[in-house]
């Protein structure tokens, strides 16, 4: 998604948080193929997940009210998706649970969700975001992009820069992303 | 396939009645003001009247849009000092001192009318929400100036107009320097 396109989608919710209910069709517009293919991902079934999405995208609605301008619009929408989602498919999962079996029964499956895997990739773009913030100097110290030379630098002088380095990312993150 | 008229509909009802939970809230805060004001006056029905005009009024105007969500906001903080005033020269017997009445009445009106006057035209705010801060200032004054008799009341209103007027030109003179000042 480009960035005119998240601006699109912040720029409606900040405008139905004013009262200004002529921002709704650009909301749906821009919104809603975004909510659908994002519930595609976990959802499997077809008419799930447009159900699912329906339900995203009335929540949405009734918290517009309460939405804060100053923060991304898309993640907060991701936020209530995430959540939505992961109802539905824990009420799937005790649909389908089966009577407490004997001791053989199968353990859970130990590995990560759909859902969960999609957060990591949210995740994972705004820190290589946040990253692009920072110096090429601080990129190397944290171990990403090229090493620089660091000849006659003591142990001690580089964990500080790494400290340093880290504080930076620390305050990118939190200018970005609140 | 998913209707989206209908979605569309479902949306927008969902919408509003955020909204109205939104503009609710500011009850959690009228609603024991108003108590208060209803059990210590002498003549409750009226009181309870003008509680009820104050709380519909904040959340029809906190849920239209968010201009009205300031002008509330701005309105009962500048009606809480006469408010108060007024609350306190009833418990303290001093009602019945017309001149003290109206003096005091008259100075935290003109003191709430200077503040909101200067806050709203440094906002540089438009008509529609002088008039909504003006009419819930005016109103929240009221609900504790009401048993202090008409001499207070209008005391309070004319003092309260005057310093808005003259406060707001300030503000929106001292907008309108920094403005060009860069």
């Amino acid at each position: 998604m480009d960035a005119a396109h998240r601006t699109a989608i912040s720029d409606a919710l900040s405008r139905l948080a004013d009262g200004d209910r002529s921002a709704f069709t650009a909301l749906m517009t821009e919104l809603w193929p975004v909510v659908l293919a994002f519930v595609r991902k976990t959802v499997r079934e077809a008419a799930d997940a447009e159900d699912v999405a329906q339900e995203v995208f009335v929540k949405v609605a009734s918290r517009i009210a309460d939405y804060d301008r100053t923060r991304d619009g898309l993640t907060w929408v991701y936020a209530i998706a995430a959540f939505e989602v992961r109802t539905h498919l824990r009420r799937l999962q005790r649909r389908r649970e089966a009577p407490p079996l004997a001791e053989d029964a199968e353990p859970a499956d130990p590995s990560p969700s759909p859902i969960d895997l999609m957060i990591d990739e949210e995740i994972s773009r705004t820190l290589v975001d946040a990253l692009g913030e920072l110096s090429d100097a601080d990129r190397a110290l944290l171990g990403i992009g090229e090493r620089i030379a660091d000849k006659g630098v003591t142990s001690t002088a580089i964990r500080k820069r790494r400290q340093r380095a880290l504080g930076r990312l620390r305050t990118v993150w939190s200018k970005l992303y609140g | 396939m998913v209707d989206q008229n209908e979605l569309r509909k479902r949306a927008l009802r969902a919408y509003e009645f955020g909204r109205l939970r939104m503009s609710s809230r500011v009850l959690l805060f009228l609603l024991p003001l108003g108590v208060a004001c209803v059990l210590l006056s002498d003549n409750r029905i009226v009181c309870a009247l003008l509680a009820l005009l104050i709380g519909g009024l904040a959340v029809v105007l906190r849920w239209l849009h968010r201009r009205g969500v300031e002008a509330v906001e701005i309105g009962l903080k500048a009606g809480m000092l006469p408010l108060a005033v007024s609350i306190a020269l009833m418990q303290w017997g001093h009602s019945s001192s017309p001149a003290l009445t109206i003096s005091a009445c008259s100075a935290a009106g003109a003191l709430a009318g200077a503040w909101m006057g200067y806050q709203l035209g440094r906002a540089r705010a438009g008509i529609p929400v002088w008039l909504a801060s003006a009419i819930v200032a005016l109103a929240a004054a009221a609900l504790g100036a009401m048993d202090l008799g008409a001499g207070g009341l209008v005391g309070l209103s004319a003092s309260y107009i005057a310093s808005v007027a003259v406060a707001g030109s300030v503000g929106r003179f001292r907008a309108m320097q920094l403005a060009r000042n860069g």
